[in-house]
């Protein structure tokens, strides 16, 4: 299985087995899907049945070792007994990828003091200092957005994880923002009851906001026109059952199974600097 | 002239609890000076978001209205941030 974004939700029942995570046939994931199972982890943590089982292909595998995956899992309290096929493997002859490990921020100082880490890692993947500062600043707004939105009605585990991807051979960078709190739909809920996810998501990026007595909120609208603008990228975000994918042509939309949050990515293709 | 080295702040600038924090600490510079202008010197700040600015520098620009310039912008994401929520037409 090579699970991207775009195949995620034809495998999606593949991996995602009752309150277990099975990962073992897996080849390849990219960023998007490393994000749905950081959210599937999040809701099964508690679970007596719950058991993750790491990919046994070495790529794979690779892929969640440098991304630190088994750190995130021990920081949510997971038992190294409900997991399988954990041990180190082998790594791939040419990975080809540089890693942004996965950072759970519990609160936002915790967030903002990442950011300097961020802005250097995005330099280290070779983007001009302009690139790699509206990178972090995109990452940045969408970690806002997360404590923001979210402040005082927290449904589950607390906080942001920020994660990402440099897939170096297609200057290809992918980033995710992902959090457990209300999603876009509950969020908006006081001014506009009747909102599907869908519909909610695409408020959100109109520059919407979605507070009573609140003249501002249009974060997320600076988010879209940076990632499409001056990258020529596209912009991901799940909330609910509803997924949106944004570029320079259109705007696409999916109804897929339900996702506690929102998971948000930015992918952008960037030129190195020599 | 007031000049504020919002470098001072930080080089990267996020969030709207430290925006009101540092909108709160400036006012508190600009209120006890009898200077009537007011410059935000961004030479060296990195990165700007856009809730950071909306609680810092257009809630500066609507206290003292006409009376803010912003001036040595040193980073073109500080740059698209200004431009974006039109601050920097305001200026």
């Amino acid at each position: 299985m090579k699970i991207d974004f775009d195949h995620f939700p034809q495998y999606r029942d593949a991996i995602f087995v009752g309150n277990q995570i099975i990962l073992d046939d897996v080849e390849f994931v990219d960023i998007w899907t490393v994000g749905q199972i950081c959210a599937r982890s999040i809701a099964i943590r508690s679970l007596p049945d719950r058991r993750i089982s790491f990919p046994k292909t070495p790529a794979a595998h690779y892929v969640f070792r440098h991304l630190g995956f088994l750190t995130f899992l021990d920081r949510l309290g997971f038992d190294r007994g409900v997991l399988t096929n954990a041990g180190e493997l082998p790594d791939p002859s040419n990975p080809d990828i540089d890693f942004f490990p996965i950072q759970y921020s519990e609160r936002i100082d915790e967030f903002n003091g990442r950011l300097e880490g961020l802005l250097r890692m995005f330099e280290g993947f070779s983007m001009s200092n302009d690139d790699a500062r509206l990178a972090t600043q995109i990452v940045a707004e969408l970690g806002n957005n997360v404590f923001d939105h979210n402040i005082g009605q927290w449904p589950d585990l607390t906080g942001s994880i920020v994660a990402g991807m440099n897939l170096r051979h297609r200057n290809t960078i992918e980033f995710i923002v992902l959090d457990a709190g209300i999603g876009f739909k509950a969020s908006l809920r006081a001014v506009n009851p009747n909102l599907s996810d869908a519909e909610a998501i695409k408020l959100g990026l109109s520059g919407q906001t979605g507070r009573i007595a609140e003249d501002r909120g249009r974060g997320l609208k600076y988010v879209q026109s940076w990632t499409i603008d001056r990258f020529h990228g596209k912009l991901r975000i799940q909330s609910g059952t509803g997924c949106i994918q944004v570029d320079k042509r259109k705007t696409k939309d999916k109804d897929v199974e339900s996702l506690p949050g929102v998971l948000a990515s930015f992918l952008v293709t960037h030129k190195p600097q020599r | 002239m007031i000049i504020i080295p919002m470098r001072k702040y930080g080089t990267i600038l996020n969030s709207r609890q430290f925006g009101r924090e540092a909108f709160l600490s400036a006012i508190n510079i600009i209120d006890t000076n009898n200077d009537s202008d007011l410059s935000l010197d961004f030479s060296g700040v990195e990165i700007l978001t856009p809730s950071f600015s909306d609680e810092f520098v257009a809630k500066l620009q609507d206290r003292y209205s006409g009376r803010v310039k912003i001036e040595k912008i040193t980073s073109g994401a500080v740059a698209e941030t200004l431009h974006e929520t039109g601050i920097l037409e305001k200026a």
